[in-house]
Order: C-alpha cells, then sequence, then structure tokens
C-alpha cells in the first residue's frame, strides 16, 4: 500500500519471570512492541470531540530477542507500506537505538518528548522554573541549546550525579532530539480540526502497552515464562482481529504438534 | 432451553457418528471397523456422549481411534473445538481461573482451569508454528543492495 508517511514507534516493557522456588533476585524479561500507522483521524465529528484513531494500525508484539524482533518489525513494514516518508519514534533505549541503525537506517528516529521531559524532571525536581527554561529548547528541537542551557544551570553544583546522567541523556539522543525539525512541516502540524499525522511523543504505542501487556501480564502476583507468555500474547493479537481470528479457527492445521506443548 | 440442549446433543451424536461412517467408507481398504465406543465431550450443549469408532489399520495391525486421525488439532480430549475456541478467547481476556468460570457457567458443566491453560497454550504454540513457517515476505530492496550479505 503506497502512503504518504509511515510513523512507526517502537518501545519494550519487562515482564516477572516465573521462578519456582526462588531464593536469588526477581527476574524479569523484556516484551517488545512495534507499531505502524499511516496517520491519525478524528473518531467522532462531535464539535469538541478529541479523541483521534490510527490509520492503518499495526501492532506487533513479541518476547523474542530483540535482534529478531527488529527484523520481524523491519519485514511487517516493508511487506505491508510503501510510505514515501518514514519516521521512527522510541525512548531513549540502547536497545532500540541499535534497533534503528540495523535495520532502519535511511529512517529518522525521533526521541520521544516525554521520555525527555522525564530525564529533565529528575535532574530540576520540583523546580519549575528551571524545567520550563531547560524544556524551552528542548521543543525546539535544538540538542546544542539544550547541552548550552543545561551546562548553565544553577542545579549543576548541587545535583551532580542527575546533572552527568541528564547530560549524557541528551549528548547520547542529540540526533533523536534533533530529528523533530528534519520531518516535513506538514505532517508535524494540523489543519484545521484535522490532527497532524506525526506527534513528537510515543504515545500511542504507550498505550498500546497498557492495554496489551499490563492488564493481563502484569496483575498482582502473576510471573511467566517468556515462550508462554509468547503464546498467549499471539493469540491476544489474532483475537484482536475478528476475521483473522475466524479464519484461524476454520482453518486446518499444516502443523501436528504434541497435545501439551511445554 | 433444556430442549434445544438435548435437540444440540442429539445432532452432535448423529453428526459425528455420520462422520466417521463416511470417513471409515472411503478407507475401507486400508482400515477395518473393530467396535463403538463412547467419549465424554464438553460441547456448548453440554456433555456428549460421542460415538467413537475404534479401528485397526490393516498394514500394521495398530489399533486406534478415529479421534486420533481426525482432531490432531484439538488441545484436550475432553472439550470440543468451538469450546476449545471459546476457551482460548476468554483466556486471552482474564486468568484461568475466572475463565473457566465463565465457560462453565455458559456450558452447564464445571470446566477446570487447567484445561483452558492447555488450549492456551497448545493454540498459542501453533499459532506460533505457523507464523514461523509462513513463507516469509520479500528482502527490502536496500537489503539486498548492502555488501555484507
Amino acid at each position: 500500500m503506497t502512503v504518504p508517511a509511515l510513523i512507526s514507534e517502537v518501545d519494550s516493557t519487562w515482564l516477572k519471570a516465573q521462578q519456582r522456588g526462588r531464593c536469588g533476585p526477581v527476574r524479569h524479561f523484556p516484551v517488545h512492541l512495534g507499531l505502524h500507522y499511516t496517520g491519525r483521524q478524528r473518531r467522532y465529528h462531535a464539535r469538541g470531540a478529541t479523541s483521534l484513531r490510527l490509520t492503518h494500525k499495526q501492532l506487533l508484539v513479541s518476547t523474542a530477542p530483540l535482534a529478531r524482533f527488529g527484523r520481524q518489525f523491519h519485514l511487517h513494514a516493508h511487506r505491508l507500506f510503501r510510505p514515501a516518508f518514514h519516521v521512527l519514534l522510541s525512548d531513549g533505549d540502547e536497545g532500540l537505538k541499535r534497533l534503528r541503525q540495523t535495520h532502519f537506517p535511511q529512517t529518522p528516529g525521533v526521541l520521544d518528548r516525554w521520555h525527555i521531559a522525564q530525564a529533565v524532571l529528575a535532574f530540576t525536581g520540583p523546580n519549575q522554573a528551571e524545567f520550563r527554561r531547560l524544556m524551552r529548547s528542548l521543543w525546539a528541537a535544538d540538542s546544542q541549546a539544550a547541552l548550552r542551557a543545561l551546562s548553565q544551570s544553577s542545579l549543576r553544583l548541587q545535583r551532580p550525579q542527575e546533572f552527568h546522567a541528564l547530560f549524557g541523556y541528551l549528548q547520547a539522543n542529540r540526533q533523536g532530539i534533533d530529528a523533530w525539525r528534519q520531518l516535513p512541516r506538514r505532517l508535524r502540524t494540523g489543519r484545521g480540526r484535522t490532527p497532524p499525522a506525526i506527534k513528537s511523543g510515543s504515545g500511542a504505542l504507550e498505550k498500546n502497552i497498557e492495554v496489551e501487556i499490563n492488564r493481563r501480564f502484569k496483575r498482582q502476583g502473576r510471573s511467566w515464562q517468556p515462550e508462554r507468555a509468547e503464546r498467549l500474547l499471539q493469540l491476544k493479537r489474532l483475537l484482536a482481529q475478528p476475521r483473522p481470528w475466524d479464519r484461524w479457527w476454520r482453518s486446518q492445521p499444516r502443523f501436528t504438534l504434541k497435545p501439551h506443548p511445554p | 432451553m433444556e430442549a434445544t440442549r438435548a435437540a444440540g446433543c442429539q445432532l452432535y451424536v448423529e453428526a459425528f457418528r455420520a462422520l466417521r461412517e463416511d470417513w471409515l467408507a472411503w478407507r475401507r481398504d486400508r482400515f477395518t471397523a473393530q467396535r463403538w465406543r463412547t467419549l465424554q465431550w464438553l460441547t456448548p450443549f453440554g456433555v456428549v456422549a460421542l460415538p467413537v469408532r475404534v479401528v485397526r489399520q490393516k498394514a500394521s495391525g495398530r489399533y486406534f481411534t478415529l479421534s486420533q486421525v481426525l482432531f490432531r488439532s484439538k488441545a484436550t480430549r475432553l472439550l470440543s473445538p468451538t469450546v476449545e475456541q471459546a476457551a482460548c478467547a476468554a483466556a486471552t481476556e482474564q486468568n484461568y481461573r475466572p475463565a473457566a468460570r465463565t465457560l462453565s457457567r455458559s456450558i452447564g458443566t464445571r470446566l477446570g482451569p487447567w484445561l483452558v491453560w492447555a488450549c492456551v497454550q497448545f493454540h498459542g504454540a501453533r499459532r506460533l508454528l505457523e507464523l514461523q513457517k509462513a513463507p516469509p515476505p520479500p528482502r527490502p530492496p536496500h537489503d539486498r543492495a548492502r555488501p555484507d550479505q
């Protein structure tokens, strides 16, 4: 499908691993989520309604290692869409950055602004004036100015550890901060009541993490084995698509399987 | 309601018997019919005593029931495919225990959470296998252009 823009968001979350008779620390394993969509449209046409729907939404969830997940995510996008412009949104995680470099080398990677704000908030604490001063250049997608503003911060000597953490974060994610300005203006600004196709945050994926993972997998006392969680995840994804779900139950299995797989 | 359930059960039994007779009629050169047995199955109409035919393979002399041949895609011996589908749908929404409780209420017979668990694991593994064995999509153009591949 040829589309003017394709927005991909990728993120990871952690599930508690099942350990029978545990004596050491609690272990966790990652679940990776990837979301492709081509824009946003208003869900309701009533005046004042703010609810939006993602167009051509495709979600991929897996407990597979990040390298394998990245490959699947890339192939998924390639198989379904022929975009004129492609952008990838993620937080500043090292693994996700590597995923972008390996599988989406030509795609600009935008850093999610909510995560930037959280990193700045960890440094400034309750000092709102300082928070606003630092965020001003970040909202303008100017990492150089942000680093300069940070170096002039009055909190630098009071909170050296937090300062170094934020400095490292901004330094490591400069490309992601500046990438916002590389996006075509028509994609990042809405017209009238039409919402923009691209937003500066990965909120769409964060909500999907909440709905797909947290509500089922992270309730009180729940722990999982990765392969069992993966099976349930795939069934959940299938159930979310009514036609493939019906087709799946009508189809004859192509492979034989043990009645109780481990 | 009871009459509908009874009619549904009867329909299940007759359809199953006809299916087995037909299957055997087509393979009479390879299998011989031995005897009828019954299998307690949980269906959306309640528990049904399904007629199961024990057959013997002429070539190897081995005995087996037709369920082993016809229902390889099933996770459990007890549940019908329709109930297994309902179990998977219920268990993806909540935990296994409430899912089993919901199903038990709709079927009218007590159903253990382990059966629901078995359904989810079996069909989830089947789905994963299908996804893994599916033919891969064509490679992206810039992948082919890489010198190291």
